[in-house]
């Protein structure tokens, strides 16, 4: 028994290693950091201030409110979007009885760029004056047509939203795709029967089987949709102004350019619990019926 | 026997060090390896030193605090740096992980002999307030100012006895009616300005420096923001950007990229990037230099680029050696502006030697001349981040000009405006 116990430490301490070193410690060390002032650059050690700091975040720091405004201006319209995108494209390719092999790669190739690669993609898309979609506006004959799509306010963010929803859906369709192809062929047709459209099949049958791989899919679209910062990084370091500070972004300016390494931790636990009280919002919205799912 | 084994270890380690001599480690970010001939003065410096390796370390996306996770356990990866402005270095500065360099200020590198404003934006206050002392020194600099599209200014008119007519006055109506002629001929806009973090700074206080002489607040709490000066100034961009007379920018890409199209008539960014769009408009004589109103007087704004070396490297004097043989160099400096724009920070420098902008070269110099550094506040950085906020929103009329004022007023009050800088 004391052998098989040692043979089993023993496996598992790399793992265990890896987990306690990269994982467990910065979980905990950031936590106690997000109780303490630290500037990293000047404090010797961090001096701890308990929920001192937690309070003057989330009621004093207008660039925090910015940050957190930001951040629901971008997730809404990213979580629609790529969310719909890929449900409305999985169950047309889906119906494909040729070519949905074909279509599943095409979809999914972006996944596989780099996203700060997607973001100077996007931006040379867009750019105002030699970029090809404001060439392509100008074809349409609106001569004067060159917006600066990054660089003005009004459009940078939901500019920022087009370039990253096109990199996720691939992904997301697939899962939602795996799910439609698992549902049995038998419960649609007895629904044809029964003189359902293909509007009815959707909605009364397909919908309701397919919400594990709903929740899969929408709780992954909302942890991207929170995690915004390699497009910010890349494209518009969180302007024109601050109209793309994003939650995460805000954290890495805080941890390296303020190197206020307490407020930084503070804005990442922060976006954490967001992140979960909404991954638990989603759980409870699609989380299926034991029963169902028998 | 132990002894023995200490002895024979020694003696490895010494054949070993001599055998592989002296390496220099010189990390610098890629635009220095383009701007500046960094390559071919680190062999230069091999030749003139058998023995000595300079290893060459290219840095994308640098940022010095980064490297105080080594710093502070004795490590470095370089032993010299060649780059970094004020705002970027400040923060390493405040912790005194840079070694002082004031014993480097003799010679060809003697303070009399350096552009005097340049050589100030290396001079700080020693943390225990006891006097000043140089942990970085500026190789080169920069001075904001308006570069003009010498073929549309000619078509607009307002060209006159080989030179660009400048912008008259602050008036409201003779300011606009300049802009406005050159926005006949340009169709992108007349003026450009990019608006980034680093480059807000002197959007905002170069201007205000031109109108009244200084761009800080009476008390020194920051840059100007209550004056009439300041006032003016953040109407006027917001009226510009409406009226498609000014095209902002938030990338250096984006604005010289509308240069480039040809159809933005002037550009107010650094004298460097402008000279080297000529790469673009193919002759120097289609780019010419004015300042805004009152600059030639009262200045604008100047900022440099410095040579650090941390505290804890282990090759400090050959480090200096470099900076004084190679990068205070003639070759060295005069070549970035024959072929980059950058200014030279020694006076002799800019005789013989320099070929290129030679006309422009007197317009350049009145205002570099007259320009001051931007302080560096204890608390720049969160001042940035506040500025941010508000001046774009007012510069792109996304917000009333009073309102932003006073919203930067508000959240700014209780900062630390302490100049590290010994000004």
């Amino acid at each position: 028994m004391k052998e098989s116990r040692l043979t089993l430490l023993i496996f598992l301490a790399p793992t265990l290693f890896f987990v306690l070193v990269f994982i467990a410690y910065p979980v905990v060390y950031s936590a106690y950091l997000s109780l303490s002032e630290y500037n990293y650059a000047s404090d010797p050690t961090p001096k701890f201030i308990g929920f001192k700091g937690y309070i003057e975040t989330i009621f004093e720091d207008s660039m925090f409110h910015t940050a957190l405004i930001n951040q629901f201006k971008f997730a809404v319209p990213y979580f629609v979007i790529t969310f719909l995108a890929s449900l409305i494209l999985a169950i047309l390719i889906n119906e494909l009885r040729f070519g949905a092999s074909f279509f599943q790669v095409i979809f999914y190739l972006p996944m596989v760029i780099p996203l700060s690669l997607v973001g100077i993609t996007f931006a040379w898309l867009l750019f105002p004056d030699v970029g090809i979609f404001n060439h392509f506006l100008r074809s349409l004959g609106v001569s004067n047509w060159n917006i600066d799509w990054y660089g003005d306010p009004k459009t940078a963010l939901n500019s920022l939203v087009v370039a990253r929803s096109w990199k996720m859906i691939g992904f997301t369709l697939i899962i939602l795709l795996s799910g439609l192809q698992g549902l049995s062929k038998s419960l649609r047709e007895a629904a044809k029967v029964d003189g359902a459209n293909f509007f009815q099949e959707i909605w009364y049958i397909v919908l309701p089987n397919l919400k594990p791989y709903l929740l899969i899919s929408g709780v992954w679209i909302l942890i991207n949709a929170m995690k915004t910062f390699e497009l910010v990084a890349v494209v518009t370091q969180g302007g024109p102004g601050m109209a793309t500070l994003t939650l995460y972004y805000y954290t890495w300016k805080l941890a390296f350019e303020r190197l206020d390494m307490g407020r930084a931790s503070q804005v990442a636990y922060i976006t954490a619990v967001i992140i979960v009280l909404f991954s638990w919002g989603l759980n409870r919205l699609f989380k299926p019926e034991a029963a169902s799912r028998a | 026997m132990w002894k023995r084994w200490v002895v024979l270890s020694l003696v490895v380690t010494m054949v070993t060090f001599l055998a592989l001599g002296e390496v220099l480690r010189v990390a610098a970010p890629p635009w220095i390896f383009k701007k500046f001939p960094l390559e071919e003065v680190a062999k230069r410096f091999e030749q003139d030193h058998p023995g000595v390796k300079v290893e060459l370390i290219r840095v994308d996306k640098w940022s010095a605090p980064v490297y105080i996770t080594d710093w502070k356990a004795g490590k470095t990866p370089f032993d010299l740096f060649v780059g970094g402005s004020g705002s970027m270095l400040a923060p390493v500065i405040v912790g005194e992980w840079l070694e002082p360099l004031d014993d480097m200020l003799y010679g060809n590198m003697a303070p009399e002999k350096f552009v005097g404003g340049f050589l100030a934006a290396g001079r700080y206050k020693k943390p225990d307030g006891s006097g000043a002392y140089y942990p970085v020194i500026p190789f080169m600099g920069e001075v904001a100012i308006i570069g003009v599209n010498t073929k549309l200014m000619k078509q607009a008119g307002l060209w006159e006895n080989e030179r660009p007519v400048s912008i008259p006055s602050w008036d409201e109506e003779e300011f606009f009616n300049w802009f406005r002629k050159l926005k006949k001929v340009s169709p992108i806009g007349a003026h450009i300005q990019i608006w980034d973090r680093e480059f807000m700074q002197y959007d905002w206080c170069g201007p205000i420096m031109a109108m009244t002489g200084t761009f800080l607040e009476e008390d020194g709490r920051g840059f100007d923001v209550t004056s009439d000066a300041a006032k003016k100034w953040l109407t006027y961009l917001q009226k510009m950007y409406k009226e498609g007379l000014g095209s902002w920018t938030i990338t250096d890409d984006a604005g010289y990229s509308k240069w480039k199209t040809g159809a933005a008539g002037s550009f107010y960014a650094a004298q460097g990037h402008i000279m080297e769009l000529v790469s673009v408009t193919g002759n120097e004589s289609d780019i010419a230099y004015i300042g805004w109103p009152g600059a030639e007087k009262n200045g604008s704004i100047i900022w440099t680029h410095s040579v650090w070396i941390p505290k804890v490297s282990p090759n400090k004097d050959l480090a200096k050696q470099f900076i004084r043989e190679q990068i205070f160099s003639r070759h060295f400096q005069q070549w970035s502006f024959n072929h980059y724009g950058k200014l030279p920070v020694i006076k002799d420098f800019y005789g013989e030697g320099i070929t290129w902008f030679k006309n422009e070269m007197p317009t350049i110099l009145a205002i570099a001349n007259a320009s001051k550094p931007i302080p560096l506040f204890k608390d720049l950085q969160k001042y940035l981040d506040i500025l941010m906020k508000y001046l774009p929103e007012a510069a792109f009329g996304r917000m009333d000009v009073e309102e932003a004022l006073q919203k930067i007023q508000e959240e700014s009050k209780d900062l630390d405006f302490t100049d590290i800088r010994a000004m």
